[in-house]
């Protein structure tokens, strides 16, 4: 999911690190090489009386969710020492424990960079839960209970390594009976936003807002702006560092388009200073009219979302009539990671506790503690969906197959990603042009290319 | 008797001793080998790679950009601070104290009591552009031009965390000196009073010669907290470290190696250099600031 990066990131911040980077680098002793990558088997059945921990990443969607799986192994397992531990600093928390070979046996993964995990073959392969039996629908598969896609993400170099568990969309996010206060339609192409944006500037509120403290929240959507201009290709070149990628005018174009918004006023002021949870207050408070923001933000924004603001999310808008791709491309999918590591102490009983967690009754109640939806199919019947949640529906519904998880960089090379989002900021603070911004980018992606400690996926 | 009375010594030191050694000592040396890997901090797996780190580290840009805002904070914020907080301990001693110096002091040294991470986020709230209380101060008194973006643009942003730094820090200082001042024998002052001195003679002539020790201990602290900053920049900055590298500094480039990027190895050889460049400062800044002692 394009939100691991962030959520990631973000709760770094919320827990506000004080411990000098030296200590953190103290926790790690060095590691005795040890190569091994079991691989799950169907065949293999869970001993019921090895004891079984379950690492929760307690952020977005919180622990509570993770009480009927775990209630419903223990009664499958009477004899099991079942363990719920918790955290929200997984690299800090189980570095240490995955080098000395005793991780967890099933973790939530939010923070350790999935890409290594599997390059070092630290996590098992878990595609043979996909063929298992489904665990509460009789006669089905697991794989056969999942919404397209999902079994085929999380794959790195085709090996299923990760089980996504919810499904969302990353757009741009109003008020509907703002706009139909106004009389605004949501537009579909650049030029129409920019008219748009002086229109609604007249009546004083700020067109725009941003997470400007963490750039990388208007980076997607100034990239999808040049994806459906330009078309599927230009993703591939940029994913493959290809020489000369962002350098594309399809890119220029775009960032010239988003940089607009900071030249013209359209942002609401301070906005590139604002932390995600100010900025998204104040679009909430309706001082804004536009927000980038992913699935989560409805959870997120909790009770300072007033009951009316009929919170809708909408894709991206394309650049011009002559795009080659779609208005209704959005990324999304599949998204989250669990994972059983390699050298977990009871991976059976990992995996059977997956193969629970996606069960129709857990995935129900995942979607009605935390109000999101889940990878399998018909888990959300007969929960009642918030505005937030049918407008995402719809944006699903309408994209069909124009869909992926992100721009695969971003996925794959954290220091790409990471300067990616560095130009952002100096892109809307107008420290650069946008002819500088894609040399700028053109750069970062060749450092990438060219660093042989950074191992490269293809698309 | 002697006999007995080192080995208690040595007993009640051996505990401590012991877990600074497991827990400080012993992390900070096994830097020094995985600086020379290419260890990615998540499996057993990792290569010697000879000097290959510090070869890559001498040709990155990032790496730099941080040394350079790590040396003009070690220029500039002992210099702010050491001054002001001079400045103000001369004034609380000023004749023997002021009315109310009492409480001055433990006003000026309330930051220090505060954890970094609360500081940290009390000022996020007072740079806050929109509803923060720097620019609402500012429009409050018709000063609208001079809001900014603070943290949010590069041109004000190192200055504005060097801001926090020196709020946080001149209170400590202030209590340093105050009780060094305090211990310097009044009779001095009287005479010198009598040889005609005036207030700031006596504090150029007899007040600093007589505490310059404690102010090289402050110079010596302030260089070596200039070489970090990691809390304030983590908690505050765009980014962190932004917008744009524009507050990057080393010790949270090292922790975005390690923690963001996957490169231990990397991380820890920006740790060893680190190091070696704290150690060069720390004792260059006790040779250049050596004086005569002073005895009363």
């Amino acid at each position: 999911m394009s939100t691991a990066g962030k959520v990631d990131r973000r709760t770094l911040l919320r827990v506000a690190l004080a411990a000098p980077a030296v200590a953190a680098l103290a926790s790690c002793a060095k590691p005795v090489a040890d190569k091994s990558a079991p691989a799950a088997s169907t065949g293999a059945s869970v001993d019921g009386s090895k004891p079984l921990e379950f690492f929760n990443f307690d952020g977005g969607y919180g622990k509570e969710w993770t009480t009927m799986p775990l209630d419903l192994y223990r009664k499958e397992f009477p004899q099991a020492d079942v363990k719920l531990t918790s955290g929200q600093q997984l690299q800090q928390q189980l570095q240490p424990r995955f080098i000395q070979g005793n991780p967890p046996d099933l973790i939530e993964n939010v923070g350790l960079d999935g890409a290594t995990l599997a390059s070092k073959k630290q996590v098992m392969d878990i595609g043979a839960l996909l063929e298992m039996d489904a665990y509460d629908e009789p006669g089905k598969k697991v794989k056969d209970t999942l919404l397209p896609g999902v079994a085929e993400a999380g794959r790195y170099d085709g090996v299923k390594y990760e089980m996504p568990y919810v499904f969302g969309v990353g757009g741009i996010w109003y008020s509907k009976p703002l706009m139909d206060k106004h009389g605004w339609t949501y537009p579909k192409h650049w030029d129409e936003m920019l008219a748009l944006c002086e229109e609604i500037k007249k009546t004083g509120i700020a067109p725009w807002t941003y997470q400007g403290k963490f750039p990388g929240y208007l980076t997607n959507p100034m990239l999808m702006t040049a994806y459906k201009a330009a078309g599927p290709d230009l993703k591939k070149k940029v994913d493959n560092l290809e020489p000369n990628a962002w350098r594309d005018p399809a890119l220029i174009q775009a960032a010239e388009g988003y940089q607009e918004l900071a030249a013209k006023g359209y942002l609401l002021e301070g906005s590139q200073a604002l932390s995600h949870t100010q900025s998204q207050t104040y679009w909430a408070q309706g001082k804004a009219v536009f927000i980038p923001c992913g699935g989560w933000l409805e959870n997120e924004l909790g009770a300072i979302a007033p009951k009316d603001l009929g919170m809708t999310m909408v894709p991206v808008p394309g650049w011009s009539k002559d795009d080659k791709a779609p208005f209704e491309t959005v990324t999304g999918g599949p998204g989250g990671a669990l994972i059983v590591p390699a050298k977990a102490k009871n991976p059976q009983g990992g995996l059977e506790l997956l193969r629970i967690i996606l069960s129709k009754q857990c995935m129900k109640n995942f979607t009605e503690v935390t109000k999101s939806l889940t990878v399998v199919q018909g888990a959300a019947d007969g929960v009642e969906l918030s505005s937030a949640n049918k407008s995402m529906q719809d944006v699903i519904t309408a994209a069909g197959t124009n869909m992926f998880a992100d721009w695969s960089f971003r996925l794959w090379y954290k220091k790409l990603l990471d300067n990616s989002d560095k130009a952002m900021a100096a892109l809307m603070n107008r420290e650069v042009t946008p002819d500088e911004w894609s040399k700028q980018m053109q750069k970062y992606a060749d450092e990438t290319a060219k660093d042989p400690s950074i191992k490269k996926f293809h698309v | 008797m002697h006999h007995g009375k080192y080995r208690f010594v040595l007993s009640l030191l051996l505990i401590p001793l012991g877990l600074y050694a497991v827990f400080v000592v012993s992390p900070y040396v096994q830097a020094f080998p995985i600086a020379f890997t290419d260890w990615e901090g998540l499996s057993a797996d990792y290569h010697y790679i000879g000097f290959g780190n510090f070869v890559t580290l001498f040709h990155d840009s990032v790496f730099w950009v941080a040394l350079r805002h790590n040396l003009f904070l070690l220029v500039s914020l002992p210099v702010i601070i050491v001054t002001l907080s001079l400045f103000f301990s001369a004034m609380l001693n000023y004749r023997g104290g002021v009315p109310g110096a009492k409480f001055y002091k433990v006003v000026y040294f309330f930051p220090s009591v505060l954890s970094i991470a609360v500081v940290g986020v009390l000022w996020q709230f007072i740079f806050e552009p929109r509803n923060g209380l720097l620019n609402g101060f500012l429009r409050a008194i018709g000063l609208d031009g001079l809001a900014q973006l603070w943290l949010g643009d590069g041109k004000t942003a190192l200055g504005s965390i060097m801001a926090v730094v020196v709020w946080g820090g001149v209170g400590f200082y202030v209590v340093l000196f105050t009780a060094a001042m305090a211990a310097i024998p009044r009779e001095l002052y009287e005479a010198a009073l009598l040889d005609g001195a005036g207030a700031f003679q006596s504090f150029w002539r007899l007040t600093l010669p007589l505490i310059w020790n404690t102010v090289q201990v402050a110079l010596a602290f302030q260089v070596i907290g200039a070489l970090d900053l990691f809390a304030l920049v983590k908690i505050l900055s765009v980014g962190p470290g932004g917008p744009d590298d524009a507050t990057q500094v080393i010790s949270l480039y090292m922790y975005t190696n390690a923690f963001t990027y996957g490169k231990f190895g990397y991380a820890s050889a920006i740790g060893v250099t680190l190091f070696a460049i704290n150690m060069i400062l720390t004792l260059l800044t006790f040779r250049l600031t050596r004086r005569e002692r002073v005895e009363y």
